[in-house]
């Protein structure tokens, strides 16, 4: 729910075109604290580029952009918020503690607090053992860990995650999800985008559906339920069909009468995906 | 722009360069003394003046403008370090000095180390003033050549075009300009052309702080100045047209 009082990102009518192209149209959005929002839509959906008008790398061509009260470049500057940029790769030189150092000192955390931020966002990530070593020496995943690990450190108000798990194993995925899931425990608001449906279903307090303009907002639950069917599975005939809701109960009767073996699955927020935007998964 | 946050960034890129000390000293010491060993050897002791202005001009140029060209177009287009550490927090400024400031500081030692080497080994006769006014021309032009390669690397969208023209660019500078050779020996036409280069009065300033004499000094400092106040509206228009055209 819009709430003023906590709120921390507010995104209002914005508009960005590149060449010509629009890229971001009329979007609107808003992130309160202690909520993480995750940002779903097909490759070339304008997902990235409303990400870096809100960390203030992108001029909007119009719209406005509220972080705490400031503009982006305010915010950024005040050091409230944290960003794991698409792609990015951390500095490989760098130990681990001295590459969440290094982005913490940016955000203008007091010299004092650093040292106990640092080592509590490396236990958090599960990276406690690799303090000093060289982020060159360690895993793919493991470098995602250590640039998760900056941008949870002393807790920033806004934490921006540019897909944040792609190309990594499924426990350093977990330990991920663990670390955003206990920033937002402690207050941060964070702003995710992800290819993975089910991270985003595991994660999310809120979904934004875009393809360059917002095409639907709710909680994955009530994104799940725009959907009037259910799916029945069962060992009779068509072996998974999709009914309404209001023919569920008389489907389901039948099914039990005919003593078959069944299950019934709610749509899932994948279905509420391909639903709006086609299996293609590009942007039209 | 923030101080304290160029500090940083120059603090932690020299920590990161911690791996490559072997190359340091091979830069700071072997180099220098290796070059002035063959020329105590080839005994063309006229030759040293130009020599000590070529390499003090060449190490003060070709490292900052190759270096920043290169890693700050590798940070921005490449790995992205670029915008994670602006995204964090860093200005654009704040992160082209500080790693101008890293640069410099560990560039420096190979000037200084020459410039004494040279008294040890060649009996030059310089004293503490030329010393220090040759060192403080070096780190501008050290400035000035870092603040060229960012103005490249800002410029070129493509990574590798940046890559390939930071390593073509200097070698028509140094071998066009009286660099290592005094200008009187240029071609008339090349003299004409060599005025536009700013290797000729990085040049000047190093010759003039070498001899002391104050008029190549400002002569160099000006047109040092003119580079870099070009460098920097360059490097600002490609942060805006960025800002703007992603």
């Amino acid at each position: 729910m819009l709430n003023s009082n906590n709120m921390i990102v507010r995104v209002k009518e914005l508009w960005k075109s590149f060449n010509g192209v629009p890229v971001n149209e009329e979007v609107n959005i808003y992130v309160n604290e202690g909520e993480i929002v995750s940002i779903l839509g097909p490759n070339g959906a304008g997902k990235t580029t409303l990400l870096r008008q809100i960390y203030g790398e992108l001029k909007p061509d119009k719209g406005e952009i509220i972080i705490l009260g400031m503009n982006p470049s305010k915010a950024k500057d005040k050091g409230v918020m944290s960003v794991v940029p698409q792609e990015t790769m951390p500095f490989s030189l760098l130990k681990v503690a001295e590459h969440v150092e290094l982005l913490v000192r940016l955000r203008g955390v007091p010299k004092g607090m650093v040292r106990h931020c640092v080592e509590d966002a490396i236990n958090t990530v599960g990276l406690g053992d690799y303090g000093n070593k060289l982020i060159d020496e360690l895993s793919g995943g493991m470098k995602r860990l250590v640039l998760v690990a900056s941008a949870i450190a002393c807790r920033p108000r806004l934490i921006i995650l540019d897909e944040p798990t792609v190309g990594i194993d499924a426990q350093n995925r977990r330990s991920i999800w663990d670390a955003v899931k206990s920033a937002r425990d402690n207050g941060s608001a964070i702003i995710l985008t992800t290819h993975y449906i089910h991270e985003a279903e595991e994660l999310s307090d809120r979904v934004y559906l875009m393809n360059r303009r917002i095409l639907m907002e709710g909680s994955p639950s009530e994104l799940r339920r725009r959907l009037s069917w259910v799916e029945v599975r069962s060992d009779y005939g068509d072996k998974s069909i999709r009914v309404d809701w209001d023919e569920a109960i008389s489907v389901i009767n039948e099914l039990v009468k005919r003593r078959v073996r069944f299950e019934v699955k709610e749509p899932s927020l994948e279905d509420v995906f391909i639903e709006v935007f086609g299996d293609g998964h590009e942007a039209r | 722009m923030k101080l304290g946050n160029a500090y940083t960034i120059a603090k932690y890129i020299m920590l990161s360069s911690r791996h490559w000390i072997y190359a340091s000293i091979g830069l700071t010491l072997v180099f220098p003394a290796l070059w002035l060993t063959l020329l105590r050897i080839i005994g063309n002791p006229q030759y040293m003046n130009y020599f000590i202005v070529g390499t003090v001009v060449n190490t003060s140029f070709l490292i900052p403008f190759i270096g920043t060209s290169q890693d700050l177009a590798y940070f921005r287009r490449v790995s992205a370090v670029y915008t994670l550490m602006f995204s964090n927090g860093a200005g654009h400024w704040d992160i082209v000095l500080g790693y101008i400031a890293q640069l410099i500081t560990l560039n420096l030692s190979s000037i200084v180390s020459l410039l004494i080497l040279s008294i040890l080994m060649m009996n030059a006769s310089y004293d503490i003033v030329q010393v220090l006014a040759t060192i403080a021309m070096a780190v501008f032009i050290s400035l000035s050549s870092a603040l060229l390669g960012y103005a490249l690397a800002m410029g070129i969208r493509n990574y590798r075009i940046v890559n390939q023209a930071s390593q073509v660019i200097p070698w028509p500078l140094l071998l066009l300009a009286p660099v290592y050779y005094p200008i009187a020996v240029l071609p008339p036409v090349l003299r004409y052309i060599s005025l536009a280069l700013p290797t000729t009065y990085m040049a000047l300033a190093i010759n003039g702080s070498l001899s002391l004499s104050a008029a190549e000094l400002l002569r160099g400092l000006v047109g040092l100045l003119v580079y870099s106040s070009a460098s920097i509206l360059i490097a600002r228009y490609a942060i805006i047209r960025g800002e703007v055209n992603g």
